[in-house]
């Protein structure tokens, strides 16, 4: 990814930017139905010309428990959301390319759509071959006898879907010259897209290169493998020319992967100085129209991280995802954290309301000393010290009294696992570096440049972070799920030891002058087993107008990052995933009529937070360091995991009324 | 449909061309013009990341025409940088975290530009309300704010620009 | 994302413009601000054989003050509206309407005439030019005529104004005494059109009483409308709360709002009872205090 310095300037490369002799410019025929039966379609490439599931990739990736619901390249007898691809038309410029949609002719047998949890539960299946729309159902945790207890509490909750919107919609360049494909894409993993790619078209993988552009965002949505991306491979090759293909923002909107759509069911037993003896809950997932997609494990993830920094010995969780005719579900920035967060902070608040205790003493009494394993799977370490540091830092009781400020208490669940590749070449005296996650707007090479000159003496003019390329490294995973600086990070430490090494062989000694004066190159791959969670708490406070409209006043949090290895990022990603958690609870969704028509379908409708919905902001940087060699934790996702628990929990203080979903609406709170 | 004669001015060099009438400004710039920096970020007019200067007003090139740039004088981010010099707003946002993945950040930049042209004062709330027809995912805005008043401030050291 | 072909004429002169808009027959629009034809364009939710362009008739863009009338050209930008400090001091209303037109930047480029000639239900400049009584010039190749506002909104997307005409001016009737207007609008935190909007102008008698009072409201029909039972609630009183609250009640029940994506039925009739005291009140008060002090 290309710098700052450049970027102030216009001089990115985006994928958008980037012209290749002889291109020819893709667009998208898509169902006008929720669910149909595709009678026929001519015109376009379409499932005649390639018969084909979108294989695997990215972020939460499972694989369709069952082939029979699978996400089709080309639509073949059926759709099952508006917006899916039918047919893909190509023309020497983008105009042309938009005006031969018009002659993709498609005939549809129109059936009535699916588009609620409810509805998919109880209805017939969508797919042939199924023999119902749950495409995963697991309990987690284990069966437990009602304990006696002086409070049992229920309730159930809901949270919106949300598109996760990046600055920069999708898009990528498939380029082939008779034997080898390459492909420029605006992406958070190169090497998921690629493995996609490859498998998909059952290509030869020394052949497929995949190299990322500079990256407008993506919080989510740039890691899986989508029909699109396969169709632009498969003309590239079958054309012999390069394709490109630009999403359109109404395209994102419509049928890309959004995020969140999910209601849970909690009923808690606790004793009457709020001790929780006993979790149950549900977790339903819509996760649209095909399993595969982050959906379809999602509602495990979640039901994983119900009892957070609670050291609650006893839990029972059953997660369930279930399709509809709607878009595949994917991650958006939290990627199930957040849902988990506000499911389990929402009772803590039921709990301290009904035994009339203050938020922080509830939540206090169910802290741990020393590290605790959930049942439900999830490990952390003491969340006590945490916790009673970030109250008193956070003047929670003060705010409490004066502005009916919420709480919110929360861990964060890097997604390490899997680990990350790194490779840092030396040659004429110039440090070059790869990493196997693909930053876009986070900075990496502040990082990569910081441990190299920690480990190496390294000059940090010296180093460039290029970006991701699949030809330059054997594997990689990718950027998401609050975990490259930690994986990233390890991955440089271990590549830079080994490094030290080779010099020592060769010199002697190590000194920064023997390096830079031969030719070195390591490669390593740092895989991780282990969790690595971190703490945050977040204090919000709200005002709430005539028309109901809500005002966020104030956001405190305190983060624990480990260590700061970028001190100024950290904070810009801490201020932005908290206009993020804003959105979530203030304006944004997606909204379809019955029959599964999109009316969400621009920027406003789809609630994108703006400068005047910025709170006062304070935020609080705790370094607790990691048992990892850089000692940082996570933090990308924690801002949304928070923000959303404290903003919902201090409008309910304000209004006076219990608050279960998100978006809140000023119809519901308007007097 | 037939092409039509449009010429004018970009970043101070005069251009000739015959566009479609259909061709949006953002694409014109961007394609016959190279000049990449300019972005198309939505197609309902509401992100300004296509924001540049006509006749030293800000405005979304992604809702004007190619051929309605005829005779006018048109500044895109390409134009703010002088002779490799950052101008004081690319300077401030960089030093401010005023941008992550800088997709927005050109017309963001552009639109603060005019803003600081119009010579007068804004307080913090004005600054985000003239920022409402600029969207970012990123930052959650602090950083641009930050950028714009530490720009204010170091053009009036500069003696202005 | 990009339009259909069509043809484009930048006529220069307005006689030029009116003779295109009656030879090159149907499917031809007026391009002015673009802000929301083109988006249109744009999804193809309209496609056009031509466009003419009439931003290149400079003698339509103009704020004069002559008399008793406001006469703004119909090209003038709704930036311009906003910044103009004859309008600042004539008619605040009218800044203050302007001020809260989508953003900024499509301020710069949208005009007068545009947002009023869409017949947009959710505009804003409409309610306002209904509550100042203002009229409409408009020209054909054939002839000039003038409509009042009153007749002028017709329905959803539907004005007065015909195929082959260009609305060229504003007229606004500037009244001596305590006069004052304001216009109040709600829309979603994150922006977007209006959930409701009301606008009031008031003249206030020597007595205290309200003398005059025009009110008008958008985004709650099909068009947006004058509520005459309303004002005539107002008539020979003052905006005691008792008052207001039957202004507001009245209002409301002349509305038809629509429930959709952006605010459900119920809530917009809320919201514009509550606008609508605010418009009065703040009128009231501008008109018995003189000046624009922001409220």
């Amino acid at each position: 990814m290309s710098e700052s310095k450049l970027l102030v300037r216009g001089a990115g490369k985006y994928v958008d930017d980037i012209k290749l002799p002889n291109m020819l410019y893709m667009a998208v025929a898509r169902s006008p139905h929720a669910r149909a039966r595709l009678l026929s379609v001519k015109g376009g490439l379409n499932h005649s010309d390639l018969k084909a599931i979108v294989g695997g990739g990215g972020e939460g990736w499972a694989g369709p428990t069952n082939p029979a619901m699978a996400h089709p390249v080309f639509a073949m007898d059926t759709v099952n959301y508006v917006g899916q691809p039918v047919a893909a038309v190509f023309a020497e410029d983008r105009y042309e390319a938009e005006d031969k949609l018009d002659e993709v002719e498609a005939e549809y047998e129109k059936l009535k759509p699916i588009m609620t949890i409810d509805e998919a539960l109880s209805g017939e299946p969508l797919h042939a071959g199924t023999k119902s729309n749950v495409i995963m159902q697991r309990w987690l945790g284990a069966d437990f006898e009602d304990p006696s207890s002086a409070v049992v509490l229920e309730d159930e909750f809901s949270v919106a879907r949300i598109v996760n919107n990046p600055l920069e919609t999708r898009g990528l360049i498939a380029d082939y010259d008779g034997s080898n494909l390459t492909v420029y894409i605006s992406t958070q993993a190169v090497f998921g897209i690629k493995a996609g790619l490859t498998s998909t078209l059952k290509l030869d993988p020394s052949k497929v290169r995949v190299i990322q552009a500079d990256t407008g965002g993506a919080f989510g949505s740039k890691s899986a493998l989508y029909p699109e991306y396969i169709m632009a491979a498969y003309a590239a090759i079958k054309y012999k020319r390069p394709v490109k293909w630009i999403e359109s923002r109404s395209e994102h909107l419509a049928a890309s992967q959004p995020g969140r759509g999910v209601r849970g069911k909690m009923k808690i037993f606790a004793d009457k100085d709020g001790k929780v003896t006993g979790w149950r809950g549900e977790v339903l997932v819509d996760a649209g129209a095909f399993g595969g997609s982050a959906g379809s494990m999602s509602p495990f993830f979640i039901g994983m991280q119900l009892t957070g920094p609670y050291g609650i010995e006893k839990a029972h969780v059953l997660a369930t995802s279930v399709m509809t005719n709607k878009p595949p579900q994917g991650p958006y920035r939290g990627a199930g954290r957040p849902e988990a967060a506000f499911f389990r902070e929402r009772m803590m608040d039921l709990l301290a309301d009904e035994l009339k205790m203050e938020a922080d003493e509830v939540r206090l009494i169910n802290t741990t000393t020393e590290n605790f394993k959930s049942p439900l799977g999830l490990e952390i370490e003491a969340s006590r010290p945490f916790f009673t540091k970030a109250v008193s830092d956070l003047k929670y009781r003060e705010k409490s009294q004066s502005d009916k400020a919420g709480l919110g208490f929360f861990v964060l669940l890097s997604a390490i696992w899997g680990g990350e590749s790194a490779r840092i070449d030396v040659q004429d005296g110039k440090v070059n570096v790869w990493l196997g996650g693909n930053q876009h707007g986070q900075e990496h090479y502040v990082f990569v440049k910081k441990l190299l000159n920690e480990e190496l003496g390294i000059p940090q003019d010296k180093v460039t972070l290029n970006h991701g390329d699949t030809g330059m490294l054997k594997d990689g995973v990718g950027s998401w799920g609050s975990r490259s600086a930690v994986v990233g990070g390890a991955a440089i430490i271990a590549a830079a030891r080994k490094l030290k090494k080779q010099v020592e062989n060769k010199e002697g000694n190590y000194t920064i002058e023997n390096l830079l004066k031969s030719n070195y190159s390591s490669e390593v791959y740092e895989n991780q087993n282990v969790q690595l969670n971190s703490f945050g708490a977040v204090l919000a406070t709200v005002k709430i107008d005539k028309f109901g409209m809500v005002k966020v006043t104030e956001c405190a949090g305190c983060y624990d990052v480990g260590r700061a290895l970028n001190p100024k990022m950290i904070e810009s990603q801490i201020i932005g995933g908290t206009i993020q958690g804003i959105g979530q609870v203030l304006y944004e969704e997606v909204v379809h009529d019955t029959e599964g028509k999109l009316l969400t379908k621009n920027l406003f409708d789809a609630g994108l937070p703006i400068a005047e919905n910025m709170p006062k902001f304070t935020i609080q940087i705790v370094e607790h360091p990691s048992k990892m060699p850089h000692h940082a934790r996570g933090l990308g996702e924690a801002p949304t995991i928070g923000v959303p628990v404290a903003v919902v929990r201090a409008i309910e203080r304000v209004s006076g009324k219990r608050m279960r979903h998100t978006p809140v609406k000023p119809q519901e709170l308007i007097v | 449909m037939k092409k039509v004669k449009t010429s004018f001015k970009v970043n101070g060099k005069y251009v000739e061309l015959e566009l479609e009438p259909r061709r949006l400004l953002v694409s014109v710039l961007r394609e016959d013009l190279g000049l990449t920096g300019t972005h198309n970020a939505c197609d309902t007019t509401n992100c300004g990341a296509c924001t540049i200067l006509v006749d030293g007003k800000a405005v979304k090139s992604c809702t004007m025409l190619g051929v309605q740039a005829n005779g006018k004088e048109i500044l895109t981010i390409e134009g703010l940088t002088k002779e490799g010099d950052l101008h004081p707003l690319q300077k401030a946002f960089i030093e401010k975290q005023g941008l992550q993945c800088g997709f927005c950040t050109p017309g963001m930049i552009m639109s603060s530009f005019w803003m600081l042209s119009q010579n007068r004062d804004f307080s913090d709330e004005e600054i985000k309300r003239m920022l409402s027809g600029n969207l970012c995912r990123c930052t959650g805005y602090n950083g641009i704010v930050e950028s714009i008043k530490y720009a204010k401030d170091l053009m009036r050291k500069k003696g202005g620009e | 994302m990009y339009p259909r072909p069509f043809d484009y004429f930048s006529p220069k002169n307005l006689a030029e413009a009116l003779e295109l808009l009656q030879t090159l027959g149907a499917e031809t629009k007026i391009l002015a601000g673009g802000q929301s034809l083109i988006p249109a364009l744009k999804l193809r939710t309209l496609s056009l054989k031509n466009v003419v362009d009439i931003t290149g008739i400079k003698e339509l863009s103009y704020i004069r003050k002559e008399e008793n009338m406001l006469k703004i050209g119909s090209l003038t930008t709704t930036s311009t509206l906003e910044y103009d400090s004859e309008i600042a001091s004539s008619l605040p209303i009218l800044k203050e309407t302007a001020s809260q037109i989508a953003d900024p930047l499509v301020r710069n480029l949208g005009t007068v005439g545009g947002n009023l000639c869409l017949g947009a239900p959710a505009n804003d400049l409409p309610a306002t030019m209904l509550a100042l009584n203002a009229s409409f010039a408009m020209a054909s190749k054939q002839e000039t005529r003038i409509i009042h506002s009153d007749s002028f909104f017709l329905d959803k997307f539907k004005t007065a104004i015909k195929p082959d005409e260009v609305l060229t001016e504003i007229q606004i009737p500037l009244k001596e005494g305590r006069v004052g207007g304001a216009y109040r609008k709600v829309r979603k935190g994150s922006g977007g059109f209006a959930i409701a909007g009301a606008a009031a102008h008031v003249s206030v008698a020597d007595d205290n009483a309200v003398s005059e009072c025009r009110i008008a409201m958008t985004a709650v029909g099909p068009k947006p409308m004058r509520v005459e039972k309303a004002e005539q609630a107002i008539l020979g009183k003052t905006p005691e709360a008792v008052v207001l609250d039957n202004v507001a009640k009245l209002a409301v029940e002349a509305s038809k709002p629509v429930t959709d994506v952006t605010a459900p039925e119920e809530y917009r009739r809320k919201v514009l009872g509550i606008l609508v005291k605010d418009a009065l009140e703040v009128s009231y008060k501008r008109a018995v205090m003189g000046g624009y002090e922001k409220s």
